[in-house]
């Protein structure tokens, strides 16, 4: 008597499929793999002629914000390739321009001395009798009379101006209703100005802050 | 048609070209138009309903995220509209079959006559055992092992976890195996 063939041997042999098996289901049983080769090749139901006209005649054109879009197209995944050997200009170019920005970029004069390094505080005193106007000009305002002008203390012959200096050596002289050139009697370092008068000369430290 | 082509229609269809909408709806009418044959019974509703498919699509569009593939996307919003269809008729679930003798009569399977009938006939016992099973599982089969999906995207358009869709598949193939064994014993009220 001839036995009856199991439904699954055939379908093992049966309808070959592109399916393939994934290699974590490698060990699964003949009768689980007929059946996903059966369901591969299930055939399938043609959708009604003219769906894809009738669908398209029932929408109207989207209007969508400029933002959205913009939002969209910045949350799309992009794939960057390169190539190892490009890398190398690529880096080069980058260090170039790296070391012309430190070289000439802004925040060269902050280094040098004249822009917003660390300024220490120091304060200028001239007692003068019968003054009515003191300013201090010297090295650090281009010797201009107008940027510096100081202060009269209560007994109205003691002038004071605070300024923050950089550290380094400043040549000044103070200067008495805008035309008598007084220097510092307190200085003891002095420097010709070439047309017969003396100069100050300060040494402003870093450590501690000056009162002239 | 890519993923990349995908994305490039639906970009032109968020700047207004209702046109650039129609290859996707080619792609992808057939899929959907399977699925909503077996949920919904009639070849009219399960026009309908596919037609429903795409117009929702349509209006979420700009809520796709961009980067995802478009099918699983489809998919999830082809069976809610059919879950509540299903809810809305409170119908047996079970006359949807994708298999009538009309299409069974036009396969082209090879060999001969005998064996294009035996190919058939396991088809519709397929069939049956597919329908009787709940139908997040045999989406999920049908997904895995007919549309080829990655389980990333069943899971997508499942619903699911990734993991509870593999859990999925390999529970429906092992609930298909005892169905498609034990053979046709009529019909069951399938769960949604």
């Amino acid at each position: 008597m001839e036995r009856k063939k199991d439904p699954f041997e055939q379908l093992a042999q049966g309808p070959s499929a592109k399916f393939e098996n994934t290699p974590c289901e490698n060990n699964e049983n003949q009768e689980i793999l007929a059946l996903k080769r059966l369901i591969h090749s299930m055939p399938e139901k043609e959708a009604p002629a003219g769906l894809t006209e009738s669908i398209l005649s029932s929408l109207e054109p989207k209007i969508i914000p400029r933002w959205l879009l913009i939002y969209r197209w910045a949350l799309r995944p992009r794939t960057v390739t390169f190539q190892p050997l490009k890398l190398v200009p690529a880096a080069m170019v980058l260090v170039l321009g790296l070391a012309i920005a430190i070289q000439f970029g802004p925040g060269r004069e902050d280094r040098g001395g004249t822009g917003h390094e660390e300024l220490i505080p120091v304060t200028f005193t001239l007692s003068y009798q019968r003054a009515e106007r003191v300013s201090v000009v010297g090295s650090f305002n281009q010797w201009n009379p107008a940027s510096h002008k100081m202060h009269q203390l209560g007994n109205r012959n003691t002038w004071v101006l605070e300024l923050r200096l950089p550290a380094g050596r400043h040549e000044y002289a103070f200067l008495v209703d805008g035309k008598v050139v007084v220097a510092d009697q307190s200085s003891p370092f002095y420097q010709s100005d070439g047309f017969g008068n003396r100069n100050s000369v300060l040494f402003v430290n870093r450590d501690e802050p000056a009162n002239i | 048609m890519d993923g990349n082509d995908e994305q490039s229609c639906i970009d032109r269809v968020l700047r207004g070209e209702v046109n650039a909408f129609g290859p996707l709806v080619e792609r992808y009418q057939k899929p959907i138009f399977n699925l909503m044959c077996r949920m919904a019974g009639s070849p009219d509703s399960a026009a309908d309903l596919t037609q429903d498919t795409f117009i929702r699509a349509y209006q979420k569009l700009e809520r796709f995220h961009p980067g995802k593939r478009f099918f699983p996307w489809l998919y999830s919003i082809g069976l809610n509209l059919a879950r509540d269809f299903a809810r809305k008729n409170t119908r047996d679930l079970k006359t949807g079959s994708t298999l009538d003798p009309e299409s069974i009569s036009g396969c082209n399977y090879p060999g001969d006559q005998h064996d294009s009938m035996c190919a058939s006939l396991e088809f519709v016992r397929l069939e049956k055992a597919l329908d009787e099973l709940p139908l997040i599982y045999r989406e999920a089969l049908i997904l895995r092992y007919h549309d080829e999906c990655s389980m990333r995207d069943i899971a997508e358009a499942l619903s699911l976890s990734l993991s509870a869709a593999k859990m999925r598949v390999h529970r429906g193939l092992e609930m298909l195996r005892e169905n498609y064994k034990g053979g046709i014993h009529g019909t069951q009220k399938r769960s949604i």
